[in-house]
């Protein structure tokens, strides 16, 4: 097809470079702060180093202040993310595929959940942790992210193991498959893409939980998480080393960068998904 | 050889109570534990805890409690703008790229969009505030451009700062707002758009007679989930400007985090969480009654 090039066609390409123009300049902005002196970012914010006078400085004293961090955060990601897996593939199973007495009840309650506002709850689950004496240990984070993280997963593992044909859960039973074999050896399998969207999409909201983090982790640096120390640094003024805490930025980004685009199809799926049946 | 299945299986049963534990009491347990500790004087220190009545709710609507009702017109300012940001935004760039009828640059200009999301809200949130700070940054380039006059200490001048945290993430393109309008739009199908264009129709028309009309449905969504995300939302706030100056960019769900968490009043806190809990939920059900009669 021919495309005329008119005045509007201009027009509406100038605007879509611009968009993606100002979409990038925060982030162009930070790879620029991070390759130059606190000073030089004051005095000369917009210009670019010579690449001979690049300052690495700032990325070696930035890994060491979130190394740790970013350990501690991809600990809490992990562990929480097998429990959430678990559960959400076991509970999505049961929605989707049993049939027992309370059933719409229940999947009901898990859907109300999403109404609750996170703020509500922040205080009472403050008081549950603490009473649970758990305050200041990775399982602060742990346990109230498996609880939180589940509703999105649920919903979209039960469309999923809804879809799939009765006739093969049939043919299972037949040939003697319990009702745990059927999950295990036929749904499971079946439905890792489904898990792998839900698992993306749970890492990178634990990842960039702040709030709830510096809560519960409030002694000593050990076990805090690299965005929660990312969050503190600027809630106490902190350091106004602005290159070094730029590079901080970036070095804490990678993981998540990595894991993503390396799910990144899937995410993509899940958040469309999500969203519009959510 | 296994007998029959019985009528009533526990298995069920135990695929899902480990979640229904947990939502029992990260959720369910915790609402209730929160409206019945509005009603008490808890304090985060460990005194006893009294049972108070509605005191906390007097006081909130008392003069003391004035902030907290001030708080919500900064989060109607926010939240409006916030709707209509991810509305308008992403819709304009998923049109403009529908019409960039060149596969290939269009999916990298689509997958340029994605990127910004992966990187760390907190991350965004501060290299924004860095931009608006007072020896560099948007004031760095009004100076290039000679405007010095019009330079400000964003965040912490208490007449620029609410406009600098709602025009934070200008212009709130990246993100799963544009993904959804831009498979909407790219659904409604070639065929229509091809049918239109034989008919003579110009883009500007296809955009407002064509596509518009059939992404209605997904801008009542979208309105949905950024209402929900920006009233619960604090955590922009909380990392930029904490609320300040003064109580310039004050939101409700800011206000019970400071109550609860620096002054340490979680009884009076839970009182202001149960009202906009209350809040919350009414526009929710408010929403969702006006999105099912529309459509289905």
């Amino acid at each position: 097809m021919r495309v005329k090039k008119n005045f509007g066609y201009f027009l509406s390409r100038i605007i879509l470079i611009a968009l993606v123009a100002m979409t990038f300049f925060p982030f162009v902005m930070m790879i620029n702060m991070s390759l130059k002196k606190t000073l030089d970012v004051k005095l000369h914010f917009l210009a670019w180093p010579a690449p001979n006078e690049i300052y690495w400085k700032n990325f070696e004293k930035a890994f060491d202040f979130v190394f740790h961090p970013i350990v501690n955060s991809l600990i809490v990601c992990g562990i929480s993310l097998v429990l959430i897996l678990i559960m959400v593939s076991m509970t999505g199973y049961a929605f989707g595929r049993l049939k027992f007495a309370g059933k719409n009840l229940f999947f009901l309650m898990v859907l109300a959940v999403m109404m609750i506002p996170y703020t509500m709850l922040l205080v009472p689950n403050y008081t549950i942790i603490r009473n649970m004496d758990l305050l200041n240990t990775k399982w602060s984070l742990i346990i109230p992210y498996i609880a939180g993280q589940q509703m999105f997963g649920i919903v979209l593992s039960k469309t999923f193991f809804e879809s799939l044909p009765q006739e093969m859960f049939e043919a299972a039973k037949i040939d003697g498959a319990s009702e745990f074999q059927s999950y295990t050896r036929i749904a499971l399998p079946l439905s890792v893409p489904t898990l792998i969207t839900v698992g993306v999409t749970c890492t990178i909201s634990m990842y960039n939980d702040y709030i709830w983090p510096a809560l519960v982790l409030t002694k000593g640096d050990k076990i805090k998480t690299f965005c929660q120390i990312v969050f503190n640094n600027a809630a106490g003024k902190g350091t106004s080393d602005y290159g070094m805490t730029t590079a901080a930025f970036i070095i804490g980004t990678l993981p998540l960068l990595i894991i993503t685009l390396s799910c990144l199809k899937y995410y993509l799926a899940g958040m469309l998904d999500g969203a519009v049946k959510g | 050889m296994e007998k029959k299945k019985a009528k009533f299986s526990i298995y069920p049963y135990l695929f899902i109570a480990p979640t229904m534990i947990l939502i029992g009491i990260f959720s369910y347990y915790a609402m209730f534990n929160g409206i019945y500790m509005s009603l008490t004087d808890y304090r985060i220190s460990y005194e006893e805890i009294t049972f108070v009545g509605l005191e906390n709710y007097r006081y909130l609507f008392s003069p003391d409690g004035a902030l907290f009702w001030k708080s919500f017109s900064n989060q109607a300012i926010i939240t409006i703008c916030a709707v209509v940001n991810s509305v308008f935004w992403p819709l304009l760039t998923a049109e403009l790229l529908f019409f960039v009828r060149h596969k290939k640059i269009a999916n990298t200009i689509k997958s340029m969009f994605v990127m910004p999301m992966l990187v760390p809200g907190i991350v965004s949130t501060l290299i924004w505030r860095f931009l608006y700070n007072k020896d560099f940054g948007f004031n760095t380039m009004l100076e290039k451009l000679g405007l010095e006059s019009l330079q400000h200490d964003w965040m912490n001048d208490d007449k620029t700062a609410l406009f600098a945290v709602i025009f934070m993430g200008f212009p709130f393109v990246s993100g799963m707002y544009f993904l959804i309008f831009h498979s909407a739009v790219n659904n409604v199908g070639q065929e229509l758009y091809e049918a239109a264009v034989i008919d003579g129709a110009t883009n500007w028309q296809v955009a407002w007679k064509v596509h518009i009309p059939n992404v209605m449905g997904y801008v009542t969504v979208i309105s949905t989930l950024s209402l929900i995300g920006s009233l619960s939302g604090f955590g922009a706030i909380a990392a930029t400007t904490g609320g300040g100056p003064g109580n310039a960019t004050m939101i409700p769900a800011m206000l019970i985090y400071r109550v609860a968490f620096t002054d340490g009043r979680f009884g009076y806190a839970s009182a202001m969480g149960t009202i906009m809990m209350i809040v919350i939920m009414t526009l929710t059900l408010i929403q969702r009654k006006l999105t099912s009669s529309k459509e289905v």
